[in-house]
């Protein structure tokens, strides 16, 4: 009996190894010792321009001078103004587009593909739809403010500094929201029906049977869908680096991480580009430490 | 199905992993993205190649380039020439990347202990490369060659502290700082072409009345950055960059600022643009060939981009001379472009000089000159160009390049510059002051030193 008992848990074992040892080794081998090495470095006065082995040890002089560096504290602040605007933003939309889809359409399916469809285009899709939307000459959003009499207010979107950093929030705000509308249709399609329809027989309106029925149930799923924004908002690279590079003027859009790449592969400072990077990560990190334990708390 | 789907899933995942493993153990050069490469034989196999030199044929010369295929489409045919006549000491092989990852190839080819013979960098990182000690010093080779270069063109061939004066690398072409003009709305409005800012203003005054912007240029990318390098060369010089970034003198010196002064009068005065201001070079061009400006401002490698999308019938040239000073200390503003070196720790030294020999060499130097509108650096190579504003740039370029005349942004850091190029942007825009740009810029400087 011990014997079978054995053998099945021996064979479970292995099953899981077959399974996991795929997403373990490239998990490992791609995140995991990357960010162990550029941690490392980031101790180093390495430039990234010649060997490893030729960079002395600094202690902890790169996490020193980030306490002087003028760019970052622009860089600071632009991401915290793109993240408050993106998580004030992308969940409410996200629920709103999930909650009309769920209530109000009868092809939920061919809507659900629409609204998810920012989502899966690359990037750099993404990047050559919105400069072109935004060019001031012939962009569509400085065509239609024409259209409606406030050709005024048209201006170089991406290259005003006064506007750029808005006009990249809502390209990204646009891209992020059907990601996070798939998680709150999911979570809605799993709120009990009974539930909600004992509301309604209760006399509650739309209002108070999402406020009081609806958004508690899917709880779980919000502070996922918060958790996973404010991650993203601190890994923001591919739009900025590639609609305005950081510009215009003096730093407008440049972002925590596209500054680390910039100093460790273009001003060839990489010991210390990796101790902004690493820096990013623990803070990051701790951010979503405390998230979860007032959330389990709450719980 | 149901019995069947535990084994599929697990026969997946053995797949999934062994795909993985199979891509472990390669070397590098397998695993990275193969480049473009043209050499005489190319349907020769690597153990082919690896025999001949084994067997005492002639070396091969692998050679790094930056750009693509296209943008030296003369090179494959000439080299393939010279790789065919077997009097020759060596076979060239030209691996061209294009800009993606080529940085990063450059930099895994330097590190390693096989590198190239010959790579091309750009002043951004040719510098950096230099002061490691990770290039060949070139005097001897070149002065072996008897090439008569432009004074200019090795005048700072090396890092920004280089004291004594080495060369580490071949500028490749030069480009000047250069404001175009549209011929036909200077003839139409029988306007002079203006030597010096009085008429410079005069002449924008007019085309301003007469609904043309003056000037436009690309404030969002480099080509602003461009006029204020003639103005510094013209009044500062480009000595005391270098003083800057050894610590002996400031960018935000009175000096500096009376020279970004001169930019920020033009922008106030309306001969720039402000609008010019939110424009990339493209913008700027399209400005400029739509006939909407009449001149626009950047540098002579940009003629190339003007006749991309320029109509057939649009006649332009570059003005000759155009001083910002009355005692300018040099005529024209010069960037040599990238720069084609020799890794230090080269296996086969020679081999590599003999493929620098003939890529920089008479024959195929005139031939970029002919073919592709380049200027080079021998002046006298420079007789076949034919390109109106080119042969105008070249002619400025005679026997007037000097150390003085060196590119204000090829003499600072990358950060220095990308601090140097927003600040005009913005004080174009009116937000800002020359002086608070070039503060700003100092302030950059010193806390880059500081992180380093």
């Amino acid at each position: 009996m011990n014997k079978a008992k054995s053998k099945r848990k021996k064979r479970a074992v292995i099953r899981f190894m077959a399974f996991s040892l795929p997403a373990l080794v490239v998990y490992t081998l791609f995140w995991m010792v990357p960010i162990v090495m550029s941690a490392g470095i980031s101790f180093t006065d390495w430039t990234g321009m010649t060997k490893l082995s030729e960079s002395s040890f600094i202690g902890l002089k790169n996490y020193k001078n980030l306490f002087s560096d003028s760019i970052l504290k622009i860089t600071i602040r632009n991401n915290l103004l793109y993240g408050l605007i993106t998580i004030l933003l992308v969940p409410v939309l996200a629920f709103i587009v999930a909650y009309m889809i769920e209530n109000f359409t009868r092809k939920k399916a061919l809507f659900r593909t629409v609204a998810y469809l920012p989502a899966i285009l690359p990037s750099i899709v993404v990047v050559m739809l919105w400069k072109w939307m935004y060019n001031p000459s012939y962009g569509l959003v400085n065509k239609i403010l024409e259209a409606i009499g406030l050709g005024n207010f048209g201006t170089g979107w991406l290259t005003n500094s006064d506007t750029a950093l808005y006009a990249v929030t809502a390209a990204a705000v646009w891209k992020m929201v059907p990601t996070y509308f798939v998680l709150f249709m999911a979570g809605l399609q799993s709120v009990s029906k009974d539930l909600t329809e004992a509301a309604v027989l209760d006399g509650a309106g739309r209002m108070q049977v999402i406020r009081n029925v609806i958004l508690p149930s899917i709880n779980r799923i919000t502070t996922i869908v918060y958790i996973l924004i404010f991650i993203d908002v601190f890994r923001v690279f591919d739009l900025i680096y590639a609609m305005t590079n950081g510009g215009p003027g003096y730093y407008n859009t440049e972002m925590i991480l596209t500054y680390g790449y910039k100093t460790t592969f273009t001003n060839s400072n990489a010991g210390y580009g990796m101790a902004i990077t690493t820096t990013l990560i623990l803070f990051a990190m701790l951010c979503t430490g405390v998230q979860l334990y007032f959330q389990s708390r709450k719980e | 199905m149901k019995k069947y789907s535990k084994w599929i899933s697990i026969l997946m995942a053995m797949t999934l992993t062994g795909a993985l493993l199979a891509g472990c153990g390669k070397s590098t050069e397998e695993a990275a993205p193969q480049p473009e490469q043209t050499d005489a034989a190319p349907e020769e196999s690597v153990e082919e190649g690896q025999e001949a030199e084994t067997t005492g044929e002639r070396p091969e010369v692998r050679v790094l380039i930056k750009w693509a295929e296209s943008q030296i489409e003369n090179w494959p045919a000439l080299v393939e020439e010279y790789n065919a006549d077997t009097s020759n000491p060596v076979t060239i092989k030209l691996e061209f990347y294009g800009s993606e990852g080529y940085d990063d190839k450059v930099k895994t080819e330097l590190m390693g202990d096989d590198p190239a013979g010959v790579v091309q960098l750009m002043k951004t990182t040719f510098n950096e490369y230099s002061a490691n000690g990770q290039l060949q010093e070139l005097t001897p080779f070149i002065e072996g060659q008897g090439w008569d270069y432009n004074k200019g063109a090795l005048a700072w061939a090396g890092p920004l502290n280089n004291e004594e004066g080495g060369v580490y690398g071949i500028p490749d072409f030069a480009n000047t700082s250069c404001i175009f003009y549209n011929t036909a709305i200077f003839e139409e409005l029988e306007l002079d072409v203006p030597t010096n800012i009085e008429e410079l203003k005069a002449v924008s005054k007019t085309l301003n009345d007469n609904g043309y912007k003056a000037i436009v240029t690309g404030a969002t990318n480099w080509c602003a950055s461009d006029l204020l390098a003639k103005v510094q060369a013209q009044k500062v010089g480009a000595d005391y960059l270098v003083k800057c970034y050894n610590g002996e003198a400031k960018y935000n010196d009175s000096s500096m600022v009376e020279s970004l002064e001169v930019i920020k009068d033009l922008a106030d005065s309306n001969v720039i643009d402000r609008s010019s201001a939110d424009y990339t070079d493209d913008d700027a061009i399209a400005e400029f060939t739509m006939g909407n400006a009449a001149m626009y401002t950047a540098h002579t490698g940009m003629a190339s981009a003007i006749d991309a999308v320029k109509d057939d019938d649009f006649a332009y040239d570059v003005i000759e001379k155009m001083n910002f000073t009355d005692d300018p200390k040099t005529s024209v503003s010069v960037t040599w472009g990238s720069m084609w070196c020799i890794p230090a720790n080269v296996a086969d030294r020679e081999a590599a000089e003999a493929a620098l020999a003939f890529l920089f060499g008479e024959k195929v130097q005139k031939s970029d000159v002919e073919d592709l509108g380049k200027i080079v650096n021998v002046d006298a190579w420079n007789a076949g160009l034919t390109h109106p504003a080119l042969t105008t740039a070249s002619k400025q370029l005679e026997g007037a390049g000097t150390a003085d005349s060196f590119y204000l942004l090829d003499m600072v850091s990358a950060k220095v510059l990308d601090n140097m190029n927003k600040g005009i942007q913005e004080m174009i825009q009116g937000k800002v002051s020359a002086q608070e740009v070039l503060d700003n810029v100092q302030a950059v400087w010193e806390e880059e030193c500081s992180q380093k």
